[in-house]
Parts: C-alpha cells; structure tokens; sequence
C-alpha cells in the first residue's frame, strides 16, 4: 500500500489542511507547519508539492518557474500546480501573494494486499 | 498397505509424473498414529505445516513420496491442497449481481475510468472493453504491475478466458485506462489528479480509485478536494478505504473525501475484512459508505505479471479494497444502464439506502454490504438524498482546528 513517508503515526497525525495552523496564513500561503520546519531544516533538499493558486494558472505557472521552481503539472482540477522546488524554493513561493496554499505532492500506492502493506 | 481409496480422486503418482516442482497435498494420519514432526522426514516429502489440533499436516510430494505416503499405514487420506478463492462467480452472487444481469443490464456503454497502473488490453476478458487509455507516468501505457489489469477485470471482464467463469460485475462497460502508478505500483498525488483531469475530458461516468495513502485524513488534502470536484461535475467516484485496518481513524487520501462512494471490503460470509479500514474520518465523519467483498477475488492477470497468487496465464487472485471498489463501480455502472438519470448524490444515497446490514459498526461496514437487486429495486423508498451535512470541528486529540472549508475555496 502506498504511503505517506512523513508519517510514522498515522492515526495521531490527520492529514488535510485541517492541520494548518493561523501563524501560519499571516506569512502568505497556508502551509503545514510540519511541512514548513522540514523546509526550513532542509532548504537546499528537494521536495514535490502541490501548491494551490489564485489567479491565471499558466501565468503562475510561468511566475513559478521563474523563482527557480520546476513546473510538473497544471492542476486546472483544483486549480493548483504539482512543482518540484528546493526547500528555500518553497519558502519563498509560500510568501508570494497569489499562493493560497502549499501540501506535499504526497506519495499513493495501489490497496491491494500483497502491497498493502509495504 | 497401498490402497488407492486412501487417494482423492484425481490424486495419482502417474499424475505427478513429470511434476518436479511437485505438489501441495494435505494429510491425514489415523488417529492412533500421529507422527511427530522430525518424524516426516521421507524422501520426496517436505513438512509445510503440522497441524496442532487435527491429526493432519500439509505437505509439498514429489511422484515418488505420494508412492511412499500411500504405501505407509498410518496414514488415513492424502487431498490436494487446493487453493481456496472467491471467484468472480462467487462474489458477484454475494451481492445479486447476477439477478441485475438477468434483467438485462450488463452495464452497456457505461463510461468507466480506472485510474491504476494501466490495463492489458490484450487480455482476451478485456478485448474490446478499453475504448481510450493514457499514460501519465512515462513508463508507456502497458501494465507492468499487474494491478490495474485485475481491477479492470473485476469492473467489466467477460471472463472469455473461463467460459465466463470470471465474469465481472459489468462486462457490458467501456473502460477509460489512466496509469496514474508504476510498475512498484506507486506514484505521486498529483499524477493522480492528472488523471482525474483526463478521465473528466473523457466524458466518464464512473471512476474507480483502487489506490491511497496512509494517514487519517479530514478530507480537505488535494486529492480528495479534486475528487469532490470530479463528482460535482456529475461523475460518481469510487474510492478505496484502505488496508489500515482494524483500527479507527485509518481511513486516508481519497477514502476521506466527502463526496465520493468508500468501499471497504468483506468476506463471502459477511465479515468485514480485518485489513478493511475504519472509520471515523480524522474530523469524525463516518466512513466507509459501504463494503463489498474483497478477499481472495480472483480476476484478470495481465501478462507476464506475478501479482497476487497467480492461479494460471490468464488469472490472478488478491485481497485488499482495492478489490472491493471496483465492484462497487461495476455495480454503478450496472445502476447507469438501467437508470441514466441518476446523479451521482442519488446513486450513492441508493446504494447505502439498499445495503444489507451485516451487524458491524458504521466506522466498519458503513452502511454495510452493498446489494445490486437491492439498488435496483430501489428499496425502501423513493427518498431524495439529504444535503451533505457540513463537516464537524476536529474532536481527535492532536487535530488542529482549521481550514476544513478551505476545500470549497477551489471548486470551480
């Protein structure tokens, strides 16, 4: 089964943005306060996210490229971009106006048995 | 003493001959005769398991060691040790899927999206059956897992490589492949909204999520929040609980989204699977909706893939929810044939409403087993389903109070 690698206590640690804290929306986007001490312990470490916008996604898209982030997909579904960024990538893009919010581009495996478990 | 009455029809040494592998037989001692472990040490003969309570052991014989077990008097029987599934034939009866079919719905041009590690198209159940497939993993669009192929099976096989023995729930449905997860059967949350995106411009009706994450969720993470847009824009989307199992708040991403069908997975008998994860959702939602069986279902195996407990070139079985979705969207499509007006909230509000209580606790069995005769008939009634009532604060120890509604924030 897939995972999330970042949790080693699932039911004590509820995923979703329920999770985000109001300090946290005053710097800009809302950011998992987990999530934000893992880039701030590890700025130059890259890591996958998805980041939700407000605004022309393509224009975004671009604006995120341009501060150093690579652009993966376009999320038009919940009009949000997949990015791989360094730690300090995400930092700084956490802080840009038209970012509401940033989670891990988390890991998902299929929920059969045999792998289930994994 | 040899005797041939000691041996299952069927069982012979001519039988084995040739079989170098050799075969998995189950023992039986007489009574008054049961060996002791070190005491089976007989050439062509390895010890499996001894049993504790039955004067029995399993054990793996070559041609000459059945010659030597038959020959020797303490032993009572000899079987082969069969291997025990739950066939299609045998699930889908568990939840009337047969008495829809002779209604004469096979789910017939339903669109069905199966978001996985892709489907073998050359598969002879599934020839015919996937009108569109996507690759969005840069792998190619073969599956090289195995899983995808066999959740496709269970959806919409015509069991054409078992005489129909195989069958799945809706053989008459058109299968919309995304491969969303590799060959190690894992991927990224964005890859998966990426082919919920495809199969939303693909004109689906229904799409199955046999995949997850672990970690109690509220709901509000990404995936779930697209797959709430996805069934408002009128597709039903069903989703696995997971394999966390038996424990409460083990339900993850997407079995935590508010809006789609979460299946967990029972037994043939009526048991809900241990591995089965339960509610409540991390903000105290009750999940899953319902269950379906999912343990030991055998259905498609792609080629040259090992998944599961392979039973021959062209099957596999395996357990887990990801069995139990889709026979769940095999039974929404079976509901689309027959009643196309039916919006997504109606179809799962139907199968709740219809589903056969099997005694466990909601945050086990949901609403309990879904029942395909049942839904159809639409029994008990009519009802308009009821307005999705808003999510509750957090109340788990640790769960921060937050951004639940953030969620609505990005629907279109």
């Amino acid at each position: 089964m897939l995972s999330v690698e970042i949790q080693a206590n699932p039911a004590a640690r509820p995923t979703g943005r329920q999770r985000l804290e109001g300090g946290d929306q005053a710097m800009g986007a809302r950011l998992d306060p987990e999530l934000r001490s893992r880039l701030r312990r590890e700025p130059d470490a890259s890591v996958r996210l998805i980041v939700g916008v407000k605004g022309d996604l393509d224009a975004l898209a671009k604006e995120a490229a341009r501060s150093g982030a690579v652009v993966h997909r376009r999320l038009s579904l919940i009009h949000a971009l997949a990015i791989g960024a360094t730690g300090r990538q995400a930092l700084a893009l956490a802080r840009a106006p038209w970012v509401e919010w940033i989670e891990e581009d988390r890991k998902v495996r299929l929920l059969d048995q045999r792998t289930g478990g994994e | 003493m040899a005797s041939r009455s000691k041996l299952w029809p069927g069982l012979s040494v001519s039988s084995l001959a040739g079989e170098d592998a050799g075969l998995n037989v189950i023992v039986r001692y007489r009574p008054s005769a049961v060996p002791t472990a070190p005491a089976l040490a007989i050439e062509g003969v390895s010890l499996r398991r001894h049993y504790r309570v039955f004067p029995m052991a399993a054990m793996r014989i070559t041609a000459a060691g059945l010659r030597r077990l038959e020959a020797d008097p303490t032993i009572e029987y000899i079987w082969p040790d069969l291997p025990v599934r739950a066939f299609l034939d045998k699930a889908t009866p568990a939840f009337q899927a047969p008495e829809v079919w002779a209604l004469g719905y096979t789910g017939e041009g339903v669109r069905v999206a199966i978001l996985d590690t892709g489907i073998d198209g050359n598969h002879p159940d599934l020839a015919d059956r996937v009108a569109a497939s996507t690759d969005l993993t840069g792998e190619g669009p073969h599956d090289g897992h195995g899983h995808g192929t066999h959740v496709a099976g269970i959806v919409a096989g015509t069991g054409a490589a078992s005489g129909g023995r195989y069958k799945g729930v809706a053989p008459g449905a058109r299968l919309y492949a995304a491969k969303v997860l590799g060959a190690d059967g894992g991927g990224l949350t964005s890859t998966v909204i990426a082919g919920l995106e495809w199969a939303v411009e693909q004109g689906v009706q229904v799409v199955n999520l046999s995949l997850g994450s672990t970690g109690s969720s509220d709901g509000t993470d990404a995936l779930s929040v697209a797959c709430d847009t996805v069934v408002g824009r009128g597709i039903v989307v069903c989703v696995a609980a997971g394999n966390e199992g038996p424990g409460e708040y083990t339900i993850g991403s997407p079995g935590a989204a508010r809006q789609p069908i979460t299946v967990g997975a029972c037994t043939l008998d009526g048991q809900v699977a241990d591995f089965s994860s339960r509610g409540p959702t991390a903000d105290g939602r009750v999940k899953p909706d319902i269950v379906l069986p999912g343990v030991s279902i055998t259905s498609c195996r792609a080629a040259g893939t090992q998944m599961g407990a392979v039973v021959d070139a062209y099957y596999t079985t395996a357990s887990g929810t990801s069995m139990a979705t889709p026979m769940a969207s095999g039974l929404v499509a079976l509901l689309l044939e027959a009643f196309p007006g039916l919006r997504p909230p109606e179809v799962k509000e139907r199968l709740k409403r219809t589903a056969v209580d099997l005694g466990f606790s909601p945050y086990a069995q949901g609403a309990g087993r879904a029942d395909a005769l049942r839904a159809y008939q639409n029994e008990g009634g009519p009802e308009l389903p009821p307005p999705e009532p808003p999510p509750p604060p957090p109340q788990r120890p640790g769960c921060l109070p937050g951004l639940a509604t953030l969620w609505r924030r990005v629907r279109p």
